[in-house]
């Protein structure tokens, strides 16, 4: 091993880092040649001196204005956060509110205009059957035509010979509130 | 204040949700390491406030990357403050060190032990700020933090071997600078001496 080897371990032996492998031959060697020794003394003197700087330094820190700043991009942010956040679930909840609307405009202009079940209509209402939850009975209301499951006919009540398809014309009556009153199936 | 890393993530984590306290006790444990490397790299203390602050604005934009088992937060936050002190470096050179001297504590002992201390502080706080930046930064993080090889070679994003070597070489040529200086120094007074 040459002296520029030596010195590695010299520089750690110096600096007081953990024991390496060859920290006792690099001290051996040291003591040998006049070179590494005086590298190591010089060594040992630069760590006391960088030591004393580093233990001046200890107490050194930003000023408090610093903190301040920092605390008020950490408010702003996670505020700004939050914000998007609730716009998000406002956007969200707008979307399903425009879709329920749209789906519900849809099913009342699916039929020739609701028409309004006038007295004349009243005859047209044959082969209507009520539905089990209906509300008190209405003076007036309208029709509306809808492909509906079959399963959801079934749980009405509704009579369906075999071999209905899975989704059946009909019609609904419906309260101007919109509840349903009575279905009947499409001939 | 020692905290265990995962005690150190835990805060990360709970910062980066929003909780004040976490952020604020994370701030406090941890920004004079970060504000001492800027302000022993920079010479500056107007430099080493505002790396400290961009440091932790860094952390909460882009603290999800910090990762325990890579290496203590000290080092990943050492990682940052790097890189927006080389950016300050670039920007405002040459390095103003003359608002350093007032921010180092004064000793207990006698006025002169003081000053004779003191100055010798002080040229090797100069002689450290003229390091190129490759040996600063190595001889500021393993001798002035005391921050060990491996932790070191996670801030600058190199192998163990190139932080023992560049810490080798920067020691060197602080030695150099510092005898010169003394030389200097030595020869000054003994012409003061025969005048």
């Amino acid at each position: 091993m040459n002296c520029e080897m030596w010195e590695e371990i010299l520089l750690d032996v110096a600096r007081g880092a953990p024991s390496r492998n060859g920290e006792e031959e690099a001290l051996r060697h040291a003591t040998a040649c006049d070179a590494c020794g005086a590298i190591l003394q010089h060594q040992r003197a630069l760590s006391e001196r960088l030591h004393d700087l580093a233990l001046q330094s200890q107490k050194l820190q930003a000023s408090p204005h610093v903190e301040a700043t920092v605390l008020a991009g950490f408010r702003s942010r996670h505020r700004a956060r939050r914000h998007t956040e609730a716009a998000r679930w406002l956007n969200v909840a707008a979307a399903l509110a425009l879709i329920v609307s749209a789906s519900i405009f849809l099913m009342r202009t699916r039929v020739p205009g609701p028409a309004a079940a006038t007295p004349a209509a009243v005859e047209d209402l044959r082969g209507f059957l009520p539905v089990p939850y209906r509300g008190a009975p209405i003076e007036r209301g309208y029709i509306v035509r809808v492909n509906m499951p079959r399963t959801a006919l079934v749980s009405l009540g509704m009579p369906l010979a075999a071999g209905t398809p899975e989704t059946v014309q009909a019609d609904l009556l419906l309260a101007d509130d919109g509840t349903a009153h009575a279905v009947r199936l499409v001939r | 204040m020692r905290i265990e890393r995962d005690d150190e993530a835990r805060l990360v984590k709970r910062s980066l949700n929003g909780d004040e306290v976490a952020f604020t006790t994370l701030y406090r444990l941890r920004h004079a390491a970060v504000y001492r490397f800027a302000l022993h790299m920079s010479g500056s203390t107007t430099i080493a406030e505002d790396v400290t602050q961009e440091t932790f604005f860094t952390l909460l934009r882009d603290g999800t990357s910090f990762d325990p088992a890579r290496g203590p937060l000290q080092a990943f936050l050492a990682g940052i403050a790097r890189n927006h002190v080389l950016k300050a470096l670039a920007k405002n050179r040459p390095q103003e060190s003359d608002d350093l001297l007032d921010d180092y504590p004064a000793a207990d002992d006698g006025a002169l032990h003081d000053l004779l201390r003191r100055e010798s502080l002080d040229a090797l706080r100069d002689a450290v700020l003229r390091l190129p930046p490759q040996y600063r930064e190595v001889v500021v993080l393993c001798d002035l933090e005391e921050m060990d090889y491996a932790a070191a070679a996670v801030v600058l994003n190199v192998p163990v071997g190139t932080v023992r070597s560049r810490l080798s070489r920067g020691r060197r040529l602080l030695l150099n600078r510092l005898t010169k200086e003394e030389n200097k120094e030595a020869r000054t007074k003994s012409v003061r001496c025969l005048s």
